[in-house]
C-alpha cells in the first residue's frame, strides 16, 4: 500500500489531487499545475518532497549513483537524498533516515525573505551557495537546509505540519509534484 | 484625497497630510494630552522626539501610545488616559472623557526577520548618513536605521545600504546583536522584529534636549524649544501668542529670532536661577521670575542637550554626532531654588517632585540609585530622560557631593521601550503530532500535552446519563476493561527511541545503564534504568539486541533528547566508535494488549506469537498488515501484549489495520490506571529530582558487580544507608475521591506526597503510589493524605493491586 | 544574553542554539575514593574568569565540543571537538 506523507492532512484539507509518485501518496496538484509553477516563478512557494530517500552517512563521504546527491553537514558526517530508492548495505556508518525526516521544497525568488522570518541562519548568496548544507534552528525547531532549486528543508517527521504552517504564514504558497518535477527536472514512474 | 478624520475621547479631529496625531490634535486646539500618573496634574505637549511621557495615548485599545511619534490616519479611535487618577471620582474632570476600555487579545500583526549585516547604523540624520557611506563605499554592507518616516537629506540608492525607515532601534545587546521595531503603517497593527547580528555598530541617535526644574514646570504650555521648532516647521503651527525664554543668553538668542519670524512675540528671555514658578491652571498664563511675572502663553525651555546612547547599554560601540557629544555644550545645568518645591515635577513619569527627591537625601539616600529605587524617579516610560539630569545635579547640591560621587544609573536597553507582543511574534508554538494523530481526532480523541506532543487522554464519543459517573470515567473505564478483558491498543509513537550502534555500542551501554548488555542475547529485551552520578534515576526504557552491533533504546517520552545527548557525550569525551541516532519521528509505534492481543494480532501476521516460539520480552522482526514491522514482546498495563514498531509512513495504516482486527483504542489515561494496578513506575512522575532506585523499591536493577557504571559509586553506598523515603502502594478507604499529588502528613507536617492516585476497578476503590518515611512503609499503615483541607484515611499496601503472580503477561 | 559561539563544525551561531554541558573536570576511574568521586560529583570550581567547558550543539549538528570562554565576559577565545583534541596532543 503506498506510503503516507506527514502532510497528508494538509493536503486531504486543501483538496489536493492526490497520485502515487514512488509509492508515495502526494498531491499532484491543488489548484492546477501551470498556474502553481507560475506563482512560484514570482514568488515563493513550498511542496511536499516526503517522498526523497535519505540516508545518514557517519563517516567519510562515499560515492553514490545518481540521481543520488551528497550532501556534506560535517567533516564526518554527510547526508545522502535522492528521488529514486537509494541501493545501499546498512553497516554501523550508515543508516536508512528515510521515515524519520519530512522535506519540504521552499522555491522561487521570495524563498530568502520567507527563511528570514524564521531562522538567524545567513542564507544568503555569499553564505549558503548553490550544494551548501547548514543544520540549524527553523520556526523554533531543528531544521537540515540543503540548498538546490531553492531550499530542501527537512525536519523531524513529527514537526512537519508545524514548519509547512510557518513557511505559509511567512509567505509561500503549496505547489504540487507536477509543478515540483518541473522545477527540479525528475520525473517520477507512477504519476 | 479624503481628508484624514480620526477620533479622539468620541469627537472627530481632522489632521493635515504628515500630522502626527500629536500635531494634529493641537492643531485642533487639544492642550491637555495626559494627567499625570500619580496627582492627576495636566500635561501638555513637552519635547515631541519621544523623549517623555506626555503626549501618550490609547490608540485602538492598545495603551501608552506616544501620540508624537504616531502618524495621523484615518478610523484610529484615540483616548487619553490616567484622567480617573487621584482627581476624586465626582470631580468633572473625570466626567469629561469616556473611560478607555481594558485591554483585550491582540489583533496585531507581528513578524520576526533575522538579518545579518557587517555594519549596522542607528539614526538616519547627517552623521549616520556619513557612516553608512563611508562603510560602503568599503565594500561593507550597511544597515541604515531611521525611526523617522524618511530621512532629513535625501540619498542616492547605495546597493550596499538597505534603509530600515519608522523603525525605531531598541537596543544593542551581546555579540552585536541589534534589536530594533519597523511599522508598517500602511497596514493596520503590523509591526516587525528586526534581529540584526552586525560586524560592527554605529549609534548615531543625536542628542535629546532634557528639561529644567522649578515649579511648575510640568504645565500645559511650557515646552522644550525642539518641540517649539517641530511644531513650527515640520507642521506650520505656531503654538502660541507670547514666549518667555529660558536658558543661558546664547542659546535663547539664536532661538529668539526664528520665533519673531514665526510671529510669535518673544517677551522675554531668563536665566534658570531666576526662574520662580510658571503660572497657570491648566495652561501656562505666564512666568513669574526673581525680578518680574511676565504674561505668556508659552515658555520655552532651551534645555540641555544629553547624548542619546542608553540603547546601547555596556556593549562596545562607535558613537557619531550628537551621540558622541558633537554640539553638546559643556555648561553646567543650573538649578533654581523652586527646583526643591513640590510642584516642580523632575520625574514626569511617577510624578516625583524636586521637594520628594530633597527628602529622600535627607533622609539619608544621596546616590542616584538610592533616590531612583525609593522614589520611582526615572523608573517609567521616559527611562530617565527628563528627570535624571535634574536628579543628580540636586542631589549634588543639596548633599554637597560632586557629581561623579552622586553617580548615574546604569542605562540599559530596551531604550526606548518595546511591546512584549513583537517580541514574542506570531504564536506559533511547535505542535509534535504522531502518524496517527487525525486518526484519534475521528475516534474522538480528548486531546492532552506532553511537552509538545499532542496525545489521546481517552476516546469519547458519547454522552452518558446519570449524574454520578463524569464522562471522562466512563469512557476511561471502557477502554481500561477493554484491555483487562479483550483486547487494546494505544498510539505510543511518541516515547523516545534511538539506536546505538558500533564497535563500542554495548560497551557504552554498560556505561550508562544499570543493567548488562553488552552480554544480553540478540533477540532479547531487558529494561532498565539510567543514573547520574549521584544514583539518581533519571530515565528509564527497554534495551533490545538487534544484532552484534546494534541495539534499539526506548525511552520516555519527555527524556529523548537529554538520554540522547547523553550517549553523544559519553561516546565524545571517551572517544569511542558509534553512531546513535534518534529514530523517534521515524517510527508508528503501538502497543497491542489484553488477553486477547493474541488472537487480535495473529489476524495480521504470520510469525508464530504463542509463548513457546515468542516468549515474554523477545523481539521478532514480522510482516504485519504486509508491512515490515518489529515486534516486541513487553508490557506495562500487565495483560499479554506486544509493541509494533513501522515505518512511520506505514503508521496510519497498520493501525487502522490493527482496529479493525479487533483491537479498541485506549488513551493515556486509561493507561495510567491499568500500570498502577502493576505498580509500574513513571519516571518524572512517581520519581523526582533525588529519587534513588533504592528508596523506589527498584534496588534490583543496580548491577554493582559491574565494573563500571554512572552511579555506581553512589549507589553502593546508598545500598548500605538507612532508606530516608519509601515508595509505596496504598488504599484510600470510603471515598472516590483522588487526591493526587496531595502531601502525606504526620501530625500536620508533610513528610511525603501522593505521586498516582487513580480509581481502580480491580479492586473497586482509589489506590496510588506515595512516598512516605521507613517507619510508614509496612502494610496495614495508617497515612494521611490532605487535599484542599480535606484529611484522607489511606493503608499502606505492600503488594500490587493486579494479578501478583504476574501470569497475565506471559500467557 | 547573546552571544555567538563558533561552533567547529557550523561556524559562528548564537548561543541559543546551544546546550551549556558545564565545567570540563577528569572524571575518577572506579578505584579513586570516596572523597573524590564527592569532590566530582558535587563540586565545581566556578572560575570567575577562563575555563575550559562543555557545549552542545543542539540546534545544529549535534556534537560536543569544548570551549576557552571568559564566564566574566562570555569571550570565548577557542572551540575543539574532542577527536581534533586528541590529535593536537
Amino acid at each position: 500500500m503506498e506510503r503516507q506523507s506527514p502532510l497528508h492532512h494538509f493536503h486531504l484539507e486543501a483538496r489536493a489531487q492526490l497520485k502515487n509518485f514512488s509509492g508515495w501518496q502526494l498531491p499532484a496538484w491543488y489548484s492546477e499545475p501551470s498556474s502553481e509553477l507560475e506563482q512560484v516563478r514570482a514568488s515563493a512557494g513550498i511542496s511536499d518532497a516526503s517522498h526523497l530517500a535519505k540516508l545518514d552517512l557517519r563517516g567519510p563521504a562515499v560515492e553514490f549513483p545518481l540521481p543520488a546527491r551528497l550532501w556534506k553537514l560535517t567533516p564526518a558526517h554527510a547526508l545522502v537524498t535522492s528521488p529514486r530508492t537509494i541501493d545501499f548495505t546498512p553497516s554501523s556508518i550508515l543508516t536508512d533516515v528515510t521515515s524519520i525526516y519530512s522535506a519540504i521544497l521552499l522555491a522561487g525568488p521570495k524563498s530568502r525573505e520567507v527563511l528570514r522570518k524564521l531562522t538567524t541562519l545567513n542564507v544568503s548568496d555569499a553564505a549558503m551557495p548553490e550544494s551548501s548544507a547548514r543544520q540549524t534552528r527553523l520556526a523554533h525547531v531543528n531544521a537540515i537546509i540543503l540548498r538546490s532549486d531553492g531550499f530542501l528543508i527537512l525536519n523531524t517527521r513529527d514537526v512537519a505540519e508545524h514548519v509547512w504552517e510557518a513557511l505559509l504564514h511567512a509567505g509561500a504558497q503549496p505547489f504540487g509534484m507536477i509543478a515540483q518535477q518541473q522545477l527540479t527536472g525528475f520525473r517520477h514512474e507512477d504519476a | 484625497m479624503d481628508p484624514i478624520q480620526f477620533h479622539w475621547n468620541g469627537s472627530t479631529v481632522t489632521a493635515e497630510p504628515g500630522d502626527t496625531v500629536a500635531s494634529a490634535l493641537y492643531r485642533s486646539g487639544v492642550r491637555t494630552f495626559t494627567y499625570s500618573y500619580q496627582h492627576g496634574r495636566p500635561r501638555g505637549l513637552l519635547c515631541l522626539t519621544g523623549s517623555c511621557p506626555n503626549c501618550m495615548v490609547n490608540v485602538d485599545g492598545v495603551p501608552n501610545v506616544r501620540s508624537c511619534s504616531l502618524p495621523a490616519r484615518s478610523g484610529l479611535s484615540i483616548l487619553s488616559q490616567n484622567q480617573n487618577v487621584y482627581r476624586g471620582l465626582d470631580s468633572p474632570a473625570v466626567k469629561r472623557f469616556p473611560v478607555a476600555p481594558p485591554l483585550s487579545e491582540s489583533s496585531h500583526h507581528y513578524e520576526h526577520l533575522y538579518l545579518q549585516f557587517d555594519v549596522v547604523v542607528v539614526g538616519g540624520g547627517a552623521s549616520g548618513l556619513e557612516a553608512a557611506l563611508e562603510s560602503a563605499s568599503q565594500g561593507k554592507q550597511v544597515a541604515l536605521l531611521e525611526k523617522e518616516p524618511r530621512l532629513e537629506q535625501a540619498v542616492q540608492p547605495h546597493p550596499g545600504i538597505t534603509i530600515f525607515l519608522n523603525c525605531s532601534c531598541f537596543g544593542v545587546y551581546e555579540g552585536n546583536l541589534v534589536g530594533a521595531v519597523q511599522i508598517d503603517y500602511g497596514r493596520p497593527n503590523a509591526e516587525t522584529l528586526l534581529h540584526l547580528r552586525a560586524g560592527s555598530v554605529v549609534v548615531a541617535t543625536g542628542a535629546f534636549e532634557t528639561q529644567y526644574l522649578f515649579a511648575n514646570n510640568d504645565l500645559p504650555g511650557v515646552m522644550l524649544s525642539t518641540a517649539v521648532l517641530r511644531l513650527i516647521h515640520r507642521h506650520g503651527i505656531v503654538p502660541g501668542q507670547r514666549a518667555v525664554l529660558i536658558g543661558d543668553t546664547e542659546r535663547c538668542a539664536g532661538l529668539s529670532s526664528g520665533l519673531e519670524a514665526a510671529g510669535i512675540e518673544v517677551v522675554a528671555g531668563v536665566a534658570v536661577e531666576s526662574v520662580v514658578r510658571a503660572r497657570g491652571k491648566d495652561h501656562v498664563t505666564g512666568l513669574v521670575t526673581e525680578t518680574g511675572t511676565y504674561e505668556a502663553d508659552l515658555v520655552v525651555m532651551c534645555g540641555p542637550l544629553v547624548p542619546d546612547v542608553g540603547l546601547a547599554g555596556a556593549q562596545v560601540v562607535s558613537l557619531a554626532g550628537g551621540a558622541a557629544g558633537e554640539g553638546v555644550a559643556d555648561s553646567p545645568y543650573v538649578l533654581p531654588s523652586s527646583a526643591q518645591s513640590t510642584d516642580a515635577i523632575a520625574c514626569l513619569c511617577m510624578d516625583v517632585s524636586g521637594h520628594d527627591v530633597v527628602e529622600t537625601i535627607e533622609a539619608g539616600m544621596g546616590h542616584v540609585e538610592l533616590i531612583k529605587r525609593f522614589t520611582k524617579l526615572g523608573k517609567s516610560a521616559c527611562q530617565g530622560r527628563m528627570c535624571q539630569t535634574a536628579a543628580i545635579h540636586l542631589c549634588s547640591q543639596v548633599s554637597g557631593q560632586s557629581i561623579a560621587q552622586v553617580g548615574k544609573t546604569v542605562a540599559r536597553p530596551p531604550a526606548p521601550p518595546v511591546t512584549l507582543g513583537v517580541l514574542a511574534g506570531m504564536r506559533h508554538h511547535p505542535v509534535r503530532r504522531t502518524p496517527m494523530h487525525y486518526q484519534h481526532d475521528q475516534l474522538g480523541a480528548v486531546w492532552m500535552d506532553m511537552g509538545d506532543w499532542k496525545r489521546p487522554r481517552y476516546y469519547c464519543k458519547e454522552t452518558v446519563e446519570g449524574p454520578a459517573v463524569s464522562l471522562q470515567d466512563h469512557c476511561v473505564e471502557q477502554e481500561y476493561r477493554a484491555v483487562r478483558e479483550r483486547a487494546g491498543v494505544i498510539d505510543v509513537s511518541t516515547l523516545g527511541k534511538i539506536e546505538v550502534k558500533g564497535d563500542d555500542a554495548g560497551r557504552l551501554l554498560d556505561l550508562v545503564f544499570t543493567h548488562n548488555f553488552s552480554t544480553l542475547p540478540i533477540g532479547r529485551v531487558r529494561y532498565s534504568v539510567l543514573c547520574d552520578e549521584l544514583g539518581t534515576i533519571v530515565d528509564d526504557g527497554t534495551i533490545s539486541r538487534m544484532d552484534e552491533q546494534r541495539y534499539f533504546l526506548t525511552t520516555t517520552t519527555g527524556n529523548v533528547d537529554f538520554v540522547h545527548q547523553w550517549l553523544e557525550w559519553w561516546a565524545a569525551a571517551l572517544g569511542w566508535k558509534l553512531t546513535i541516532t534518534n529514530l523517534t519521528a521515524g517510527l508508528a509505534s503501538m502497543n497491542v494488549a489484553g488477553p486477547m492481543a493474541r488472537g487480535v494480532l495473529q489476524k495480521l501476521t504470520d510469525c508464530d506469537l504463542s509463548t513457546a516460539s515468542f516468549p515474554y520480552m523477545d523481539w521478532r522482526q514480522a510482516s504485519v498488515a504486509g508491512v515490515p514491522a518489529t515486534l516486541m514482546r513487553i508490557g506495562f498495563v500487565g495483560e499479554m501484549g506486544w509493541e509494533i514498531a513501522v515505518a512511520a509512513e506505514y503508521g496510519s495504516y497498520v493501525w487502522e489495520q490493527v482496529l479493525q482486527a479487533g483491537a479498541l483504542p485506549f488513551g493515556v489515561e486509561a493507561q495510567r490506571v491499568l500500570r498502577l494496578e502493576k505498580k509500574h513506575i513513571i519516571v518524572g512522575v512517581d520519581t523526582d529530582a533525588l529519587s534513588n532506585p533504592y528508596e523506589a523499591g527498584m534496588g534490583w536493577v543496580a548491577k554493582l558487580d559491574k565494573a563500571d557504571f554512572i552511579g555506581k559509586v553512589a549507589l553502593a553506598r546508598l545500598k548500605q544507608n538507612p532508606l530516608e523515603r519509601v515508595l509505596v502502594g496504598f488504599e484510600l478507604e470510603g471515598t472516590n475521591a483522588r487526591p493526587d499529588g496531595s502531601p502525606v502528613l504526620v501530625d500536620g507536617a508533610p513528610v511525603g506526597w501522593a505521586t498516582s492516585v487513580r480509581f481502580s476497578w480491580e479492586k473497586e476503590k482509589v489506590i496510588g503510589m506515595a512516598w512516605v518515611t521507613p517507619a510508614q512503609a509496612k502494610g496495614g499503615t495508617r497515612i494521611t493524605l490532605r487535599a484542599d483541607a480535606v484529611d484522607y484515611s489511606a493503608n499502606v499496601v505492600e503488594d500490587i493491586f493486579y494479578d501478583t503472580a504476574g501470569d497475565r503477561l506471559k500467557m | 544574553m547573546s552571544f555567538l559561539l563558533r561552533c567547529p563544525n557550523c561556524g559562528e551561531r548564537s548561543v541559543y542554539e546551544f546546550r551549556f554541558g558545564g565545567e570540563i573536570r577528569k572524571r575518577p576511574g572506579p578505584e579513586a575514593g570516596y572523597e573524590d568521586f564527592l569532590n566530582y560529583a558535587l563540586y565545581k570550581r566556578n572560575v570567575a574568569g577562563v575555563q575550559w567547558e562543555w557545549w552542545f550543539h543542539r540546534g545544529g549538528c549535534g556534537e560536543w565540543f569544548k570551549a576557552n570562554r571568559n564566564t566574566l565576559t562570555n569571550e570565548v577565545h577557542e572551540t575543539v571537538l574532542p577527536r581534533d583534541e586528541e590529535q593536537r596532543g
